[in-house]
């Protein structure tokens, strides 16, 4: 299992950024969340603090 | 299926749900907050990154001691909150090539003066300003901007009135209206000195929980409610889902702190009357734009001073505050040209040129941008531009609305949130008395 972000819902607020305790997200100019696949340990921390619901196990 | 029964549930702890809840609980109703997050607050605290308190949301109590957010702490008698300043935050306007503060009685009056050409420009300006305010408020169906055109063409004067609306209401001065920027003002004109908090704003989101918990109300945290019950045109209650099991709260009152396009989601549209969708659809347009965290070595900007450029690109608005490890830390809203639509990359780009041009000493400071944020849509800076809120109560009885989409007139973001709920609150006193 690992966390994938929906491009269309994500709108860059970066609360995952702020609470991934491996230092995972970043926000690029994008403002669409990027994981970093080597930091992230799939800890599904992110899942819940995601307010519109962006992230999601694939 | 879990059952609990309460006086009113509240769906969202943010600042809004957080001043009712704590407000009916000391009243003497029982009281439920429900909250999907893991944390509580919503907009209105802020998360620990790297050694910095990163707000989620709010940063400056708008109104001071006369906020009501203020005033809701003292009157549910919650614990004390620090200032992390004594004295006013000076406030610099950077236009027309130069800086001028913003201090005392009639600065407003002061700096229209500075800005004018002439004394003719100053007195005839003044003199419109004073008469929407106390005798024809302009209408709503022309922007500010184009209100102000008609009497006036000085350039210098039109970003003085873009650094103020677009920093208070998060929307330009050519997309308000002329009328909802003269609601504004006569609140603002009522409000006290803005203050920021020693540990920020989450203080008071845990002053509250306190008071709501001694007064045997609950905050439910990673609860998220599913359905609005409604029955003979009533709220009754509402369904949640709590760690994948089904929870029903039954409740005399239902307030909702989740925005009114949620409350109708989950009461069932087909519950709302026809002119009340509408009204929401039109008017519950949120406030957006983008926002940056900017850590330094050494101070670019002296806190806690707030600077408003309007000689940039795109209006900014930099706060600046200490950091609990000694750092410094600046805070910058930048106001897209459309706050309805705009390419953020786009923005990204033009806020990097601004940012060198407001601070050349950004790299002697040792200077960073630590986190670049989109507020937008389900979490934007106000879910509705001020000045043109909806009201608080929804055609479904015992169902309404609190938070920044709701706003009583005159009040602005978290500020107005809090006002919301004391409306809300007085409305439920004076309808049912608890169990």
């Amino acid at each position: 299992m690992t966390v994938v972000v929906e491009e269309r819902k994500c709108l860059g607020c970066a609360i995952c950024v702020l609470i991934c305790p491996q230092d995972a997200m970043r926000i690029p100019p994008s403002f669409i969340v990027n994981i970093d696949k080597n930091k992230c340990n799939d800890c599904r921390e992110c899942l819940g603090f995601c307010p519109v619901d962006a992230l999601k196990e694939a | 299926m879990e059952r609990e029964k309460c006086d009113c549930v509240i769906i969202g702890s943010g600042i809004g749900g957080m001043c009712a809840a704590a407000r009916l609980a000391c009243s003497g109703y029982k009281t439920m907050v429900i909250e999907k997050l893991p944390i509580i607050g919503g907009r209105y605290t802020q998360i620990d990154y790297k050694g910095y308190k990163i707000p989620t949301g709010a940063w400056m109590i708008l109104y001071g001691k006369n906020d009501p957010v203020y005033h809701t702490l003292t009157e549910v008698k919650a614990p004390g909150i620090e200032m992390a300043h004594t004295g006013p935050i000076p406030q610099i306007y950077r236009l027309g090539g130069k800086d001028y503060e913003m201090k005392g009685k009639g600065a407003l009056r002061d700096m229209i003066s500075w800005a004018s050409r002439d004394k003719d420009e100053a007195d005839r300006v003044v003199t419109l300003l004073k008469r929407a305010m106390l005798w024809y408020e302009p209408p709503d169906t022309i922007t500010f901007d184009d209100w102000l055109f008609q009497y006036t063409d000085n350039k210098t004067l039109h970003d003085l009135y873009q650094c103020l609306i677009a920093a208070w209401c998060g929307a330009n001065s050519w997309e308000i209206t002329a009328g909802q920027w003269f609601r504004v003002l006569k609140g603002m004109a009522l409000g006290g000195n803005p203050f920021i908090l020693k540990n920020g704003v989450k203080d008071i989101i845990d002053a509250l929980e306190k008071v709501i918990k001694g007064n045997k109300g609950e905050v439910f945290t990673k609860t998220r409610a599913r359905k609005i019950i409604v029955e003979d045109g009533a709220a009754r209650g509402i369904i949640a889902e709590r760690q994948g099991e089904r929870l029903e709260i039954e409740a005399k009152t239902v307030i909702s702190n989740a925005g009114p396009r949620k409350t109708i989601e989950l009461a069932g549209e087909n519950n709302f009357d026809r002119a009340y969708l509408k009204e929401v659809q039109q008017r519950v347009r949120p406030a957006a734009g983008i926002d940056y965290m900017i850590v330094s070595d050494e101070p670019m900007l002296e806190p806690p001073t707030v600077l408003f450029t309007a000689d940039t690109r795109r209006l900014e608005c930099f706060m600046a505050d200490r950091s609990p490890q000694g750092k410094y830390i600046v805070r910058t809203a930048s106001v897209p040209e459309s706050t309805v639509l705009y390419s953020p990359t786009k923005e990204y780009n033009i806020f990097l040129q601004d940012l060198k041009d407001t601070f050349p000493n950004f790299d002697k400071c040792g200077g960073k941008i630590l986190i670049a944020r989109n507020f937008y849509d389900e979490w934007p800076f106000y879910r509705s531009w001020p000045g043109d809120c909806i009201g608080q109560k929804t055609p479904i009885e015992s169902l309404y609305n609190v938070g920044d989409a709701v706003i009583p007139e005159g009040y602005i973001g978290g500020t107005g949130a809090a006002e919301s709920a004391r409306v809300v609150v007085e409305d439920i006193q004076a309808r049912v008395k608890p169990d």
